[in-house]
C-alpha cells in the first residue's frame, strides 16, 4: 500500500476565490514575509516578484514565487523535526503552517502537499500537519485540504493515516465517507481501523446536520 | 484501588503495528514522548473502576489546551504502579473543573528505568482509548450545562472553537 497506488491528480476547479488568491499572491508574499523570521532570507527577491506580479504577470514570476513558497514550506517542515507534539497544543510548527496557508492559500497548499505526501518527511511531522490542516477554518483552501486529508489515508505510515483520520474528523464533511470506508477496508492496524470507524460513524451521523463552515462554491 | 489515566497520543502506542526493525519484545522509543517527566514526576488522574468520572476528566483535560482536539488516554490499574515500585502522591491538579483537580496525583521520584518499565506496562496492560473532537465537544457541553465546568477557565485560543461549542449549546437548549 503506497501513495503511488492512488490517483495523483487533483481535480479542483478554479474558483473566484482561487483567482483572487493568485493575483494577490506576490503582494501578500511581500507583506507577510517581513513579520516572520523564518521567511527573511527571501526578502530581497520578493521586491522584484512584487513588481513583476503587478505589471507583467509573467510565468517566470509565478515560477519564482512558487519556488520561494516551496522553499518556505520546506523550511517550516524541516524546523519541526525536533518538536514534540501534544494534542490540542499549539506548536511553532502549527503556528507557522497555519500562517503560511492562510497567507498564501492555494499556492501554499501546492507547496506543502508534495512535502506531506513525500516518503522522506518525518511521519510525526506529516501527521501533525494533517491534524492542523483539518482544524483550520479557511474557506479558500477547503477543497485542497479535504483532498489532501483523503489522500493521507493512503500513506504507508500508520501515523500519517491517523493524522488524516483526525483531520477528517475535524473537517466533519460527509464527502469523506467513501474514502474513509475504503481506508477502513485497507487498514491493517486494528486500533487505527477502529478509530477510522469511529470517525466514519460521526460523519454518517452528521449527514443532515453539517455545521462546519466550508467553501460555498464546492 | 482505582484506575489511573494518563493523557497520551494514541498513534504512538499501536500494538498491532509491525515494525520490522524492532526486536521482539521491545518497545519503540516514541511512546516515551508521552511520559515526559518534570522534576521526575508524572501527572495522572484517578478514574473510578466503573469509569463514571471518566468523561468529566476528559472534558476537563480538553479545556486545558489551546484548541479543541481529540483526547487520547491510557487507562490502567493503580496496582500496576505499586507493582513497579513507583510512588504516588495526591496533589491538586490545575484544570478548569475543581472536582477533577481533586482526582489528580503525581507519580514521583521516577528514574529513567521506572519510566521505561511504566511505558512497557502501559503498552502491555493499559486500555488505550480516544475521544474524537466532536465527542469531546459534547462532553464539554454536558459539563457546562450541568455547571461542573467553569467556561471562563477554558483555555482555547480559537474563536472558531468557542463558536462550535456555542452552536452545540444552542442546539441543546
Amino acid at each position: 500500500m503506497t501513495l503511488r497506488d492512488t490517483p495523483s491528480k487533483r481535480n479542483i476547479p478554479q474558483t473566484d476565490s482561487n483567482a483572487a488568491t493568485d493575483n494577490l499572491l506576490a503582494e501578500n508574499l511581500f507583506k507577510n514575509v517581513q513579520s516572520v523570521p523564518v521567511y527573511q532570507d527571501i526578502d530581497a527577491h520578493t521586491i522584484k516578484i512584487k513588481y513583476y506580479g503587478r505589471t507583467a504577470e509573467s510565468s517566470t514570476s509565478r515560477s519564482a514565487v512558487s519556488g520561494l513558497l516551496g522553499k518556505q514550506a520546506n523550511s517550516i517542515f524541516a524546523g519541526a523535526k525536533e518538536e514534540i507534539f501534544e494534542d490540542g497544543m499549539e506548536s511553532d510548527f502549527s503556528r507557522n503552517l497555519l500562517g503560511f496557508i492562510v497567507s498564501f492559500g492555494h499556492s501554499a497548499m501546492d507547496a506543502i502537499i508534495p512535502i506531506i505526501l513525500s516518503d522522506l518527511i518525518n511521519t510525526e511531522v506529516a501527521s501533525e500537519a494533517l491534524r492542523v490542516i483539518g482544524h483550520l477554518n479557511d474557506n479558500t483552501t477547503y477543497r485542497d485540504r479535504l483532498w489532501l486529508l483523503e489522500r493521507g489515508l493512503y500513506s504507508a505510515s500508520a501515523r500519517v493515516r491517523d493524522g488524516a483520520t483526525i483531520g477528517l474528523a475535524n473537517l466533519n464533511d460527509p464527502l469523506a465517507i467513501e474514502p474513509l470506508k475504503s481506508a477502513v477496508e485497507r487498514e491493517p492496524i486494528i486500533e487505527l481501523r477502529d478509530d477510522m470507524k469511529q470517525v466514519l460513524y460521526q460523519l454518517e451521523g452528521n449527514k443532515n446536520v453539517i455545521t462546519p463552515k466550508k467553501d460555498s462554491q464546492k | 484501588m482505582s484506575l489511573l489515566l494518563r493523557k497520551i497520543r494514541k498513534n504512538r502506542w499501536y500494538k498491532t503495528e509491525q515494525l520490522d526493525w524492532l526486536p521482539s519484545g521491545e518497545l519503540p522509543a516514541d511512546p516515551l514522548s508521552d511520559l515526559g517527566t518534570k522534576s521526575n514526576e508524572l501527572s495522572v488522574f484517578h478514574v473510578s473502576t466503573d469509569e463514571s468520572n471518566l468523561n468529566r476528566i476528559v472534558a476537563s483535560l480538553a479545556t486545558n489546551v489551546n484548541q479543541l482536539s481529540n483526547v487520547d488516554f491510557a487507562l490502567f490499574d493503580e496496582k500496576l504502579i505499586s507493582e513497579l515500585g513507583i510512588r504516588i502522591k495526591k496533589s491538586k491538579g490545575d484544570l478548569p473543573d475543581e472536582q477533577v483537580n481533586n482526582w489528580h496525583s503525581d507519580l514521583y521520584e521516577l528514574s529513567a528505568t521506572k519510566v521505561l518499565a511504566l511505558a512497557k506496562a502501559i503498552n502491555d496492560k493499559a486500555k488505550i482509548d480516544r475521544k474524537l473532537p466532536l465527542q469531546v465537544l459534547n462532553l464539554i457541553a454536558d459539563m457546562l450545562i450541568s455547571g461542573q465546568l467553569d467556561r471562563s477557565r477554558i483555555k482555547w485560543k480559537s474563536q472558531d472553537d468557542f463558536e462550535k461549542l456555542d452552536k452545540l449549546l444552542e442546539e441543546r437548549a
